[in-house]
């Protein structure tokens, strides 16, 4: 928690302008220069917040998806998920002029489609572990092969959604985290209330029946709302990947026996990676911006693979 | 001919085989009995070279079986491991031919010795009738008869099974322990052989070695191993055994205060 | 093994053959300009008008041509990985080689066309040409040794271990690609993405002649495979005990493989699900037949590339939809109904 607050600051110190400590105090207390304001409140607060509730949502939807699959490789990235929201989204942007609105909406209906087609494909009853990842594989590819070639229709446009697909917080104030706010709050709310069902979903689910669970109801539920975070924040940041992933993992290494535990602070993971990951975008390629979603790949696929060798997997034919 | 020295074998730090010492007789059937985790299987694929020991050796006509080249190793011993995978769709005739490859490598097979071999193999095994059918639609124990036909194809003077019969039901278990009978004893093929169930060992086996937490706990002909003190401490079952009229034991057992102590 | 020589195999060999050349006719009659047999007869024997030379010469017969080879590169690699990691989804893109490849060859391209374009503006387009393969190559091959030795359990290849590992850094590499590209290639953008989406536009015979060498070199590669592939198939204790030194085949059979699909992303950039669905459905009409599966793979996968490329051309004119889309778009359905069969 400590740590949070602390990259918090920081977040809100760095990026093409250094601010110190103290003139970040006298633009909270509205006394500094406007140039100061301005970047601390407008651009610096509204990102860093958006960074930690974005990665909070990323980590809680990966948590509940590795959960109720009972399924550690499970990721809206690796399931597909974010990969066709972001086909959605680049789909709208240049076949039309979408209205703020209908961002989240598309995204959501696109990853709904590339989540399903993913369970669809690794087989209804089974859905073993690695098959759903390798599925989720082929969705991705899919995904991103059709996102490619709608890129080169958009002409001019390229460059920029060349830019949003990479994943970025940048330029993110507080329209955008207003507009998104209520599509990630409303999912994470409901799902802390729904911490009983969830609990017995990682349990055999024949275990979870004989205790009266409707167990595919509850899984879908569950898996909807993690999609639905996911998406919306793909919507508005573009895909960034990986944390959705990593997070329960750490989360999970820090709660031991807990389970109560694991879905907050895979919350507080997540947010803590993508404002870490942010902050490091900013500052790597001074002035520059580096866009946010390369980082989380140069530091989530690497931890992955390590995780990879060091678990001893369930075995498949 | 094959034998080991003292050998211990281990998968990583854990240790599975400990210091065993014994030799597998030329032309007959040997079995390796224990329970789960003794270290049968473990044993077996050290004899085919699958598994570099952690101390002592394993011989094959007094040369360490590390050091014979792979090919020249599968002319001398086939292995048919547990659970075998089977190829998509392959028909009988080709997994049987599949066993010629060491007798061959890179261009095509010459047709007349390879094919004679497979068809024969076949035939030893009786399963010639089902060599245009693919192997997955057969029963277990015809199927297993196709792994062993195989091996056969290989034409090899030692042949190892790991667990041949543990997944079959009774009928094939007995179809397949009785062919490896009569190729052991019209054909002279040498059989090693991991089996868990005791009578079936008695009833098979020349010799018979009993594994228990990675220890050879006691090696010799069935009537001399199957002995109610053995079997007690080994399986931790009471027995009662009486002799058959082939002098071989008969064992049954009742679990009085069974206390299943892992062996590890 | 069987020698493919006898009923159903040959006249699925032949079908494919004859399909091929279909194709390959197709390919250069047709486009924004169609052209009638006898004027391509002419075309190519010397006898008509320049234009129409121009047209199917410069333009037709090498790209019809590079298509081909290009499908035969991803249907056989995909093939070659498929058995090696006994996962019928794998292929070169699921890998990470292809996005190794991609990685490598854009940062070539934007650093080569950095260097370049300071010194001369005119040579980009040949820069590009000739080194590609070479660094989508390196790229391809670093990733596909990461993926290997990765994928290592116990000191033997474990093929699970192997997608997944590939998996994952497919996608780190494929990120990276894209935030390079966002980043550094601003001026490039309409090049590259073109590149990035898997397309023949532009494809001439000097393409050709870079990637040829390498065709060459995956089939000879492949044909020795073919033996060792047979006894892979079965479980790796068992091919030890036949005699088969199996790191070392597969080892082998994972360099061929990321020869071929690598080289192919060097010209064309990545194209999926060739390699993909072209492997099932040489298995589904071939069998176990191993030998079978690969010529058919060969001939089928140079016509799936050659008919989604035409396809690409001549049904959305004057826009050219890339070779690599249309595989997608082709792909998907077919290979959802493939899967719904699967247990």
């Amino acid at each position: 928690m400590l740590l949070l607050m602390l990259l918090f600051f920081v977040g809100l110190m760095a990026g093409s302008r250094w601010v110190s400590p103290t003139l970040l105090l006298t633009a909270m207390d509205g006394s500094s220069d406007l140039l100061t304001r301005i970047t601390v409140l407008e651009l610096r607060l509204p990102r860093n917040l958006l960074g930690i509730l974005g990665g909070a949502a990323l980590g809680v939807a990966g948590a509940v998806m590795q959960g109720v699959t009972r399924n550690p490789l499970a990721s809206p990235g690796l399931t597909g998920v974010i990969a066709s929201a972001a086909l959605a989204v680049v789909s709208l942007h240049t076949l039309s002029t979408p209205g703020a609105l209908w961002l989240p909406l598309m995204a959501l209906a696109g990853g709904l489609l590339g989540g399903a087609l993913t369970f669809a494909i690794a087989g209804r009853r089974q859905l073993q572990p690695e098959r759903v990842v390798l599925a989720g594989i082929a969705v991705t590819s899919l995904a991103t092969a059709l996102t490619t070639g709608l890129l080169l229709v958009s002409g001019a446009e390229a460059a920029e959604l060349y830019y949003w697909l990479a994943g970025s917080l940048m330029g993110r104030g507080w329209l955008q985290l207003q507009m998104v706010l209520p599509w990630l709050l409303l999912p994470l709310g409901t799902l802390f209330v729904m911490q009983r069902p969830f609990r017995l979903l990682q349990l055999d689910d024949d275990l979870a029946l004989a205790m009266g669970l409707a167990v595919g109801r509850w899984r879908l539920i569950f898996l909807l709302l993690a999609l639905l975070l996911a998406a919306a924040l793909v919507a508005f940041t573009g895909p960034i990947v990986f944390i959705g992933l990593v997070a329960p993992h750490i989360a999970r290494r820090m709660i031991g026996n807990q389970i109560q535990h694991w879905l907050p602070l895979s919350a507080l993971f997540g947010g803590l990676l993508l404002l870490a990951a942010d902050i490091l975008a900013r500052q790597l390629a001074f002035p520059q911006e580096l866009p946010v979603g390369m980082l989380t790949a140069l530091i989530g696929a690497p931890w992955l693979v390590y995780l990879l060798n060091s678990r001893t997997s369930p075995r498949s034919a | 001919m094959l034998r080991t020295e003292h050998l211990s074998l281990a998968y990583g730090d854990k240790p599975v085989v400990d210091n065993v010492s014994l030799a597998i007789p030329e032309g007959g059937i040997t079995c390796l009995l224990g329970p789960n985790g003794s270290g049968k299987s473990t044993l077996l694929k050290s004899f085919a070279g699958l598994l570099p020991a952690r101390s002592g050796q394993v011989y094959l006509d007094d040369r360490p079986v590390e050091q014979w080249d792979r090919r020249r190793l599968a002319l001398r011993l086939a292995m048919l491991p547990q659970k075998p995978i089977v190829p998509d769709g392959i028909r009988v005739r080709d997994l049987v031919a599949l066993g010629r490859f060491p007798h061959r490598k890179w261009w095509q097979r010459n047709l007349t010795t390879d094919d004679s071999a497979t068809l024969n193999a076949m035939a030893m095994t009786g399963v010639s009738d089902l060599a245009e059918r693919p192997v997955e639609a057969l029963s277990g124990g015809q199927q297993q008869r196709v792994w062993i036909a195989m091996a056969l194809a290989q034409e090899t003077d030692i042949l190892l099974l790991d667990e041949p019969t543990t997944f079959l039901d009774w009928g094939y278990q007995l179809e397949v322990l009785e062919l490896l009978s009569t190729l052991n004893r019209q054909h002279g093929l040498t059989v090693v052989m991991s089996l868990h169930d005791l009578n079936q060992a008695a009833q098979f086996a020349d010799r018979i070695a009993v594994l228990a937490g990675g220890q050879l706990e006691s090696i010799g002909n069935p009537g001399e191993v199957i002995t109610e003190p053995l079997i007690n401490q080994v399986f931790r079952v009471h027995t009662s055994i009486i002799t058959g009229p082939d002098g071989r034991p008969f064992c049954s057992g009742f679990a009085e205060s069974f206390k299943y102590a892992s062996p590890f | 093994m069987q020698i493919p020589g006898a009923g159903p195999v040959a006249r699925l060999l032949l079908a494919g053959g004859l399909s091929l050349v279909v194709v390959i006719v197709a390919g250069v009659q047709l486009g924004a300009v169609d052209l009638t047999w006898s004027q391509v007869w002419a075309g190519l024997t010397g006898n008509s008008s320049q234009h129409v030379q121009r047209v199917v010469f410069e333009l037709r017969l090498p790209r019809t041509l590079a298509g081909a080879l290009i499908g035969i590169h991803f249907a056989l690699s995909g093939w070659l990985l498929q058995l090696l990691s006994r996962n019928p989804l794998a292929e070169a893109g699921i890998l990470g080689i292809s996005a190794g490849a991609s990685l490598v060859a854009v940062a070539a391209f934007i650093i080569g066309d950095w260097i370049v374009s300071s010194a001369n503006p005119y040579n980009n387009a040949s820069f590009a040409l000739q080194y590609l393969p070479l660094f989508a190559m390196a790229g391809g091959l670093v990733t596909a040794l990461s993926v290997y030795f990765l994928g290592m359990r116990h000191g033997h290849l474990s093929p699970v271990k192997m997608t997944l590992t590939g998996a994952v850094i497919a996608g780190m590499l494929h990120a990276l690609t894209t935030g390079a590209l966002a980043f550094w290639g601003h001026a490039h953008t309409e090049l590259v993405a073109q590149w990035l989406a898997g397309s023949l536009y532009g494809a001439e015979w000097q393409h050709l002649r870079a990637l040829l060498p390498w065709t060459l070199i995956g089939l000879a590669g492949v044909g020795l495979l073919v033996r060792p592939l047979e006894v892979m198939q079965l479980d790796d204790q068992h091919a030890r005990t036949l005699g088969l030194g199996l790191n070392r085949w597969r080892a082998f059979a994972l360099l061929i493989a990321t020869l071929l699909a690598a080289s192919a992303v060097g010209v064309v950039g990545p194209v999926g699900f060739i390699g993909l669905l072209i492997p099932h459905i040489s298995r589904r009409l071939a069998g176990a037949n191993l030998p079978a599966q690969l010529v058919l793979c060969v001939l089928l996968g140079a016509v799936l590339a050659v008919l989604a490329d035409l396809l690409g051309r001549t049904l959305f004119t004057p826009y050219e939809v890339p070779v690599g889309v249309v595989s997608a778009v082709l792909g998907v359905p077919f290979f959802l109904y493939l899967l719904s069969r699967q247990p």
